[in-house]
């Protein structure tokens, strides 16, 4: 695989009624009056920009700056409204992580279940289940219901069926920030063998320090648009600069 | 276009298996009285029914016991399925936000579980049937078919229903509200002699009258339907999976702007 993400002209408009009525009622009586008010948000902005293949992007921006929304249309959760996106190879996102779980079933049925919406059938996750419940060393809950855990432990077991699924472009999105220290560590290892294996990683955090220490090359979205994109020092000092300048 | 769906369906054949198995464990395995709360439901109805309708209408008890189950279970097969798909989407967003999954898989898994319950809720009916008389006549083998036409006319429902409740909540509950005089104009509580001739048309326009009629006849008649009941159960099946299809499919890549 070696053909870059590319982003082209890419933006993304969230349609939202006023005050939000999703009222079919509400709908039929506002057309027949003849005025239907949305509220138009354009969350992303005539984005582009390309990520070659084994590069590990870092996204920067504030809350509400188009960060997961950019993340969703990589790993074509999303199209968007306008522009072209395109994504070779198998991904595997970890968007808001936990929300791919049911908190009734156990660990293990969850395994299984994550793994299919991921794509890995059972007869694959029978092989790859031991694996998965060492690498979260919580092989003692596995037969737990998802609703005794602790978010840091649902993180985990997470993190660990989302590597399971051999992907070519990883997404990260505010992930390593849960887990323990320990756990941490033994993440940022993975990530570092993934990338050695010529894995393309698309990370979004809110740690600046992360970023610079992981990242090739970042991006700096403010209230969807790019302020700018390169190398990752440069572009976290301007973010920081900009963050200085909110606060006062 | 639909034949990128059905091979991206196989290709979650593995997720579709386990929301079902989702659905039913959540259903089934919490209680062992859901299991039997299954037939038991049904059973209770049945009597009650019973005791108020085979009197007012001087149907036989015996008899009035087998049409009434055999129509009531289907019309409970699609009135649970088509409510269940309404807020099918709603509550699987979280997962359909973050992770892309062809959404009519939902609609299809929750189809399928309740065509599970439906299959348990026939067993009572079926130990029924030679108690109360009606013994096992050849034409039962044709229950396939008619099940077919429940099951497309329900997918295409849930189909439609799902869509529109990602933009407009309350059409949950205003569906909701509207099934119970549906059931009523669908006979499965009164024969269809009771009904005033000038009244039929009304019978007639309902498509869950065909439905139930051809899936009825070859249990409480021990016959093959009529050839005309089935054709307008069939085209009636037809349209309403495909208007479904085509609604959900123009809007399935909208779903996840309005979660
Ligand atoms: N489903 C939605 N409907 C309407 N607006 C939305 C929707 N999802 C996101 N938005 C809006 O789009 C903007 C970008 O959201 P996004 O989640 O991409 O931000 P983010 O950069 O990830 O923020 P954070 O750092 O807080 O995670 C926000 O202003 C948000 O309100
Ligand atoms: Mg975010």
């Amino acid at each position: 695989m070696n053909l870059p993400i590319v982003l082209q002209d890419v933006s993304v408009r969230y349609r939202l009624p006023k005050e939000r009525v999703h009222s079919f009622k509400e709908f039929i009586i506002k057309s027949f009056k003849g005025h239907m008010e949305y509220e138009e948000f354009w969350a992303l902005k005539n984005i582009t920009f390309q990520v070659p293949p084994g590069e590990m992007l870092g996204i920067v921006g504030r809350n509400g700056a188009g960060k997961s929304t950019l993340l969703k249309l990589i790993a074509r959760v999303m199209k968007p409204t306008r522009g072209t996106v395109r994504v070779p190879g198998k991904v595997a996102p970890m968007i808001e992580l936990g929300g791919g779980f049911d908190h009734e079933l156990s660990g293990r049925e969850n395994v299984y279940l994550l793994g299919s919406i991921l794509g890995i059938s059972r007869r694959e996750m029978d092989k790859k289940f031991d694996a998965i419940s060492e690498f979260t060393e919580l092989e003692d809950f596995m037969e737990t219901p998802l609703r005794a855990y602790s978010s840091g432990m649902i993180t985990r077991l997470g993190f660990a069926v989302v590597i399971a699924v051999d992907p070519e472009i990883m997404i990260l999105d505010e992930v390593l920030a849960v887990g323990d220290t320990a756990f941490q560590e033994k993440c940022h290892a993975h990530i570092a063998k993934f990338r050695q294996a010529g894995g393309t990683i698309l990370f979004v955090s809110h740690s600046l320090d992360q970023i610079l220490k992981f990242c090739d090359r970042a991006l700096w979205l403010e209230r969807g648009e790019i302020r700018s994109w390169g190398d990752t020092p440069g572009v976290v000092r301007q973010y920081e600069n900009f963050l200085g300048s909110v606060a006062d | 276009m639909l034949k990128e769906n059905i091979t991206e369906l196989i290709q979650f054949k593995d997720l579709l298996h386990n929301l079902v198995i989702r659905d039913l464990t959540v259903r089934y395995k919490r209680s062992m009285l859901g299991f039997f709360w299954s037939m038991l439901n049904p059973l209770l109805n049945t009597i009650v029914f019973t005791i108020i309708f085979s009197t007012i209408f001087r149907f036989g008890v015996k008899s009035f016991i087998i049409y009434f189950l055999s129509g009531y279970q289907l019309w409970n097969f699609f009135a649970q399925s088509t409510v269940a798909s309404s807020h099918c989407l709603l509550n699987n967003g979280p997962l359909f936000k973050r992770i892309y999954i062809p959404k009519a898989i939902f609609v299809i898994s929750t189809v399928i579980s309740n065509l599970f319950n439906l299959s348990l809720a026939l067993i009572p009916l079926f130990i029924l049937l030679p108690i109360l008389g009606k013994g096992f006549h050849l034409s039962l083998l044709f229950l396939p078919v008619p099940l077919l036409f429940a099951v497309m006319f329900t997918v295409g429902i849930s189909f439609l229903l799902s869509a529109t409740a990602i933009f407009f909540h309350d059409i949950i509950d205003m569906y909701q509200i509207f099934l119970m005089p549906w059931m009523y104009l669908t006979p499965i509580v009164y024969p269809l002699d009771i009904v005033p001739k000038k009244f039929l048309f009304v019978l007639k326009l309902n498509p869950m009258f065909y439905i139930v009629e051809c899936f009825r006849w070859p249990i409480f008649m021990g016959e093959l339907p009529h050839l005309e009941t089935c054709c307008l159960a069939l085209l009636v099946a037809t349209v309403s999976l495909l208007i479904g299809y085509l609604v959900f499919t123009k809007y399935a890549d909208t779903f996840v702007y309005y979660i």
